[in-house]
């Protein structure tokens, strides 16, 4: 069954991994539910919090800190920094993996070799990324909302789905970035390369921009700001903003299909 | 019948860097046809092009009439394919590889697998990871064979292997050519050559030097003679006849290095009165290092 096809056998060369971020991603937050009362029953917390300067945060893209609300707290702690990296890394390095991997390892030889198109092969890869960041939402909402549960803190279920769902949208757009590039050249390197660099820039784009009047318009280039800007997990899913991410991972992925049936390959 | 294979001016630069030029050439089904040249002549980026790994600058290549690149699912449907140096996913084991890609073919009878694996000692179940050069080579022929192709594309399939594997790999060549089917496979190992091709083609710098079939080229290649004579021979006893060359008389006899057809020399040294005569094998090997390195 796991050495079915091309989809099923990346699930599995990738069991412990993922098992290990799965458990990775509840762990973090189960603790970001299970801290919240300490910080919500303790006053001279949101009095430290509110004397904080509103630029400093506002380059984790948030406009206040709330610790008085379990969605406040979350959206400042969680989504504001921890879960949007986590998942960015995850999805770079499976990007990274999925076609350069084969070509880095030089096993694309056998592989394509089978009377697999290359279209085929590349859409199972894409499609194992999604569903593989897709599981990782997935676990977060279920371990916040089990945590929620135990540690009797209220949270909205479905801001926290929107949030998720929000984060899991950006994680993708360097997902896809770096699975393009890896797509174009064959270069596992390389693809890395370009997906960290572009989060990195982007973020502090994006962190400036809100500092900076002048550079003002410049987070519109910045996924950060579709992701955060709206703060999902307060006003619920801003479906503009998600559409603009969706838009950025079809981009990547077209351009590196189309240059994937192409090209020789890296052998 | 359609060729199994058929390149027409087909030319592949990597870059500015050459790859093959111009390649003219026709595998009738039902042979093994050999692909010799040095390293770096363009063996393999022929073979890769046949796969659609790679794509022609200009020209075409086809299978069994079906264009790999347009149609790269039916043409290597109908291929076993065996590169040069496989890399194989480690962290299998050879039998859940060969199911994976087995899978991929759209199913092969386990039989098939287990009986090439016994047939070529292989262990499949350890991990890929863990296996010699020589073992993993086994796999990746298991691999090529098992589905029963009717063309095998084999790009210097006996590397790594000890004799005795060579020797069953021969064999196996050899029960695919007698079940009609096609084998077109790179190697330098000329006896090996020798024993199973019908026909081969040599390419130096990415063009194609030689086509010919094994036996002519065969009656072709060059023979070192020896005849132990019991008179005297004159110096000038063989001059002149076609073919004779580095000839060496003396007080015993003669000897010297003959290509093609024998017999001018034969019924030029049956004028004297010949005690004993030795004629090596004829072998390619000679034959093949002028080729290669082309002194043209």
């Amino acid at each position: 069954m796991l050495l079915s096809s091309v989809f099923f056998k990346s699930l599995r060369d990738r069991r412990m991994s993922m098992l290990f971020w799965l458990l990775g991603v509840s762990l973090l937050a189960v603790l970001f539910v299970s801290i919240f009362p300490l910080f919500s029953e303790n006053d001279s917390l949101q009095q430290f919090a509110d004397t904080m300067d509103k630029d400093m945060i506002a380059i984790f893209g948030i406009e206040e800190l709330d610790y008085s609300t379990g969605d406040g707290f979350l959206n400042s702690e969680l989504f504001g920094f921890m879960l949007p990296i986590l998942l960015i890394v995850f999805a770079i390095g499976l990007g990274s993996a999925s076609i350069a991997g084969e070509e880095d390892k030089r096993t694309i030889e056998i592989l394509i070799s089978e009377p697999i198109q290359r279209s085929r092969l590349i859409l199972e890869k894409y499609a194992f990324m999604v569903v593989g960041i897709g599981m990782l939402g997935l676990m977060v909402w279920i371990s916040v909302a089990c945590a929620a549960l135990v540690f009797s803190v209220s949270v909205s279920l479905v801001n926290l789905a929107a949030a998720i769902l929000s984060c899991a949208f950006l994680a993708m757009v360097f997902g896809s970035l770096s699975f393009g590039v890896g797509s174009i050249t064959g270069k596992r390197g390389l693809s890395i390369a370009v997906g960290s660099a572009t989060a990195a820039g982007t973020f502090v784009l994006n962190a400036i921009s809100a500092l900076v009047d002048s550079l003002e318009p410049a987070k519109w280039i910045s996924p950060f700001y579709y992701y955060s800007s709206n703060q999902p997990m307060m006003n619920g899913l801003d479906l503009l903003h998600v559409a603009v991410l969706v838009a950025l991972c079809s981009v990547a992925f077209v351009i590196g299909y189309v240059a994937y049936q192409r090209r020789d390959l890296r052998l | 019948m359609v060729a199994a294979i058929s390149l027409d001016k087909l030319t592949k630069y990597y870059g500015t860097q050459r790859g093959v030029i111009d390649l003219n050439l026709e595998v009738p089904a039902g042979i093994v046809f050999g692909y010799l040249g040095p390293n770096g002549a363009g063996k393999t980026t022929t073979m890769r092009i046949l796969l659609d790994l790679i794509r022609p600058t200009t020209g075409s290549a086809k299978i069994f009439g079906i264009s790999p690149q347009t149609e790269s699912v039916d043409a290597r449907r109908q291929i076993g394919y065996l590169p040069a140096d496989p890399a194989l996913y480690e962290n299998l084991t050879g039998a859940e590889l060969l199911t994976f890609l087995a899978n991929l073919k759209g199913g092969v009878e386990p039989i098939k697998i287990k009986l090439l694996a016994d047939r070529l000692e292989s262990d499949l179940s350890r991990k890929i990871g863990t296996l010699s050069h020589g073992n993993r080579q086994k796999i990746a022929i298991i691999r090529a064979f098992m589905h029963e192709p009717q063309l095998l594309i084999l790009d210097e399939p006996t590397n790594g292997l000890d004799p005795l594997m060579q020797q069953e790999f021969v064999r196996i060549v050899k029960e695919v050519k007698s079940s009609g089917r096609t084998v077109f496979l790179s190697s330098h190992i000329i006896p090996e050559v020798e024993e199973i091709c019908d026909r081969v083609a040599v390419i130096r710098e990415g063009r194609l030097i030689a086509i010919d079939d094994v036996s002519a080229l065969k009656a072709r290649s060059v023979r070192r003679l020896q005849a132990r004579v019991a008179e005297k021979i004159p110096l000038n006893a063989f001059d002149n006849i076609e073919g004779v060359r580095n000839v060496v008389i003396s007080e015993v006899g003669v000897a010297c290095d003959v290509s093609g057809s024998l017999d001018q020399f034969i019924k030029a040294v049956a004028k004297f009165e010949v005690l004993d005569m030795n004629i090596q094998e004829p072998t390619l090997e000679d034959e093949f290092f002028a080729m290669y390195e082309g002194d043209s």
